[in-house]
């Protein structure tokens, strides 16, 4: 077996039981990389000769019976909008081209402490906004990977890394991990620190993570989750054991929101959706449809005010003198957000109040809400990145979401199947979510591109 | 009809204010976005909202989470 074909929690268990060295995996994956990068382009730094240091102090360690945490030796990827110390930091833009952070963010941190390798920086559109990375779908090279965390997805999908960072201010992990086939995760608003992560909406955005199974994203989950005094919208709620958690499973109680999700939906979606929710009813799970608040009806809306607002007053200043060294779509979104009238943004973020609260109400009843992941599969050419309107009231709202696959179009591209949880519930949430996958049974093999 | 024109009249401010700030040739370019803009800004404009909603905060969803848990 190539090792670049284990899930996170594979790798893991192979290193602790001393069955796999991490250099040998730092090997396959680098070979995978060759192999690829030059169809997909995933990457913006692939940083070989630290990762290959690292995993060899990681071999050593392990041969020793000395592991740093569950991710000793494993190799992760890290979307570029997180400061990495040392390691260049664009965030997809002229405008940070030459900007080298003194200091990891957080969670790179954290991914660190963990035993993770940095093993290089993941393209995104320019600064996690609207206008495209240069990276490819894996399942065909003519379709966008979605974005904005373009690369990790593409990378992860492919079995370039078995896990990567991205991030969600509107739909850009749940929707690229949708268009390239593997789980996307995005945990409740405050529930992972976001310190030095560049911002493009300080109150819209998550940290998100891209991973080929739903146990591996409960064991990064565990690895990044927790109170940061560095972050002011950090959460000091508790976390819980979420991979533990996984080992009693049952089949859940799904909110299937038809609603806006159905209407809106590409045929082939909705006869996915049809056929899933068969599957899953057959297989146990109580399926009910839950109904949409009055609010979300300006929720989409209300989520792009807040969002172009917020990434104006950040780029304000720097707008001032290198407006033209913006992308054309960015430099429009700045100057469209310094033009938004400030009663304008207080009354999303009131709508937004609404929303929270009534979103909040229709939970209790159920595990999660089910709906597609997006409105089609991933659309071709590289021009845009996709719709996110499927995942921008979910993070308008804050609460945690989950994709898995749920199979594949008749030209073969891959649809998901979007959960979306209580507020600081991902336990609940997850365990859902890998009920799903285990009863679908579409596999977690990395796709290999013709 | 009476819509569309309603989202027009905030384009062309939006427009007029670019082309005053940045130059017409820029707030031409800026088109899209700033239709994006123009359509957000008319759909939370007409959006009724309770009069006892105060602006959304982080600590919302905290406090919802913990009723939550004491429950």
């Amino acid at each position: 077996l190539d090792a670049f074909r284990l899930t996170l929690c594979e790798a893991m268990r192979k290193i602790h039981a001393n069955e796999l060295s991490p250099s040998d995996l730092l090997e396959s994956l680098l070979k995978r990389i060759e192999e690829l990068e030059p169809k997909l382009a995933a990457w913006t730094i692939i940083d070989r000769d630290k990762a290959k240091e690292a995993a060899e102090e990681c071999a050593d360690e392990a041969s020793e019976g000395r592991f740093r945490g569950p991710l000793h030796g494993i190799p992760v990827g890290i979307k570029d909008i997180y400061c990495t110390a040392g390691l260049k930091t664009t965030a997809g833009s002229k405008i940070l081209a030459d900007f080298v952070p003194k200091h990891d963010a957080t969670v790179v941190a954290r991914l660190k402490k963990a035993g993770a390798i940095i093993l290089g920086k993941t393209e995104t559109t320019e600064f996690a906004a609207f206008d495209p990375a240069p990276t490819r779908n894996p399942w065909n090279i003519e379709h966008t990977p979605g974005g904005s965390s373009s690369g990790s997805a593409a990378a992860v999908s492919s079995g370039m890394i078995p896990a990567a960072l991205g991030s969600q201010t509107g739909g850009s992990t749940i929707r690229p991990a949708s268009y390239c086939g593997i789980v996307g995760f995005k945990p409740t608003y405050g529930r992972v620190s976001r310190y030095g992560v560049i911002p493009v909406s300080w109150s819209l955005d998550h940290v998100g993570t891209f991973t080929r199974t739903v146990e591996d994203a409960a064991l990064l989950l565990e690895v990044l989750s927790g109170y940061d005094p560095m972050d002011a919208a950090s959460s000091i709620l508790p976390v819980s054991s979420y991979r533990a958690a996984l080992d009693e499973i049952s089949p859940p109680r799904l909110g299937l929101v038809k609603e806006f999700f159905y209407d809106m939906a590409s045929e082939e979606v909705k006869r996915n959706l049809v056929e899933v929710v068969g599957q899953l009813s057959n297989a146990g799970a109580k399926v009910l449809e839950a109904k949409l608040p009055e609010s979300f009806g300006a929720a989409h809306a209300a989520q792009r005010v807040v969002m172009i607002a917020e990434a104006a007053a950040y780029h304000e200043e720097t707008f001032r003198t290198r407006m033209m060294d913006y992308r054309p779509k960015m430099r429009g979104m700045i100057a469209s957000g310094l033009l938004i009238p400030t009663s304008v943004y207080l009354k999303a973020q009131r709508i937004r109040t609404q929303f929270i609260r009534e979103v909040y109400e229709t939970l209790p009843k159920f595990s999660c809400l089910l709906m597609p992941s997006t409105p089609s599969q991933a659309p071709k050419g590289l021009e845009s990145t996709g719709d996110p309107n499927f995942n921008t009231p979910w993070s308008f709202c804050g609460f945690p979401a989950i994709t898995i696959r749920s199979g594949l179009s008749r030209d073969r591209m891959p649809l998901g199947i979007q959960l979306v949880g209580r507020p600081f519930d991902e336990e609940t949430l997850l365990k859902a979510a890998q009920w799903c996958e285990v009863t679908l049974g579409l596999g977690h093999a990395p796709h290999d591109p013709e | 009809v009476a819509e569309e024109v309603e989202k027009s009249e905030i384009l062309m401010r939006l427009l007029r204010v670019a082309a005053e700030r940045w130059g017409k040739t820029i707030a031409d370019e800026m088109l899209e976005m700033l239709e994006i803009a123009a359509d957000a800004i008319w759909r939370v404009e007409k959006s009724r909202v309770g009069s006892g909603e105060e602006p959304a905060q982080p600590e919302m969803i905290f406090r919802l989470a913990n009723r939550n848990l004491e429950q």
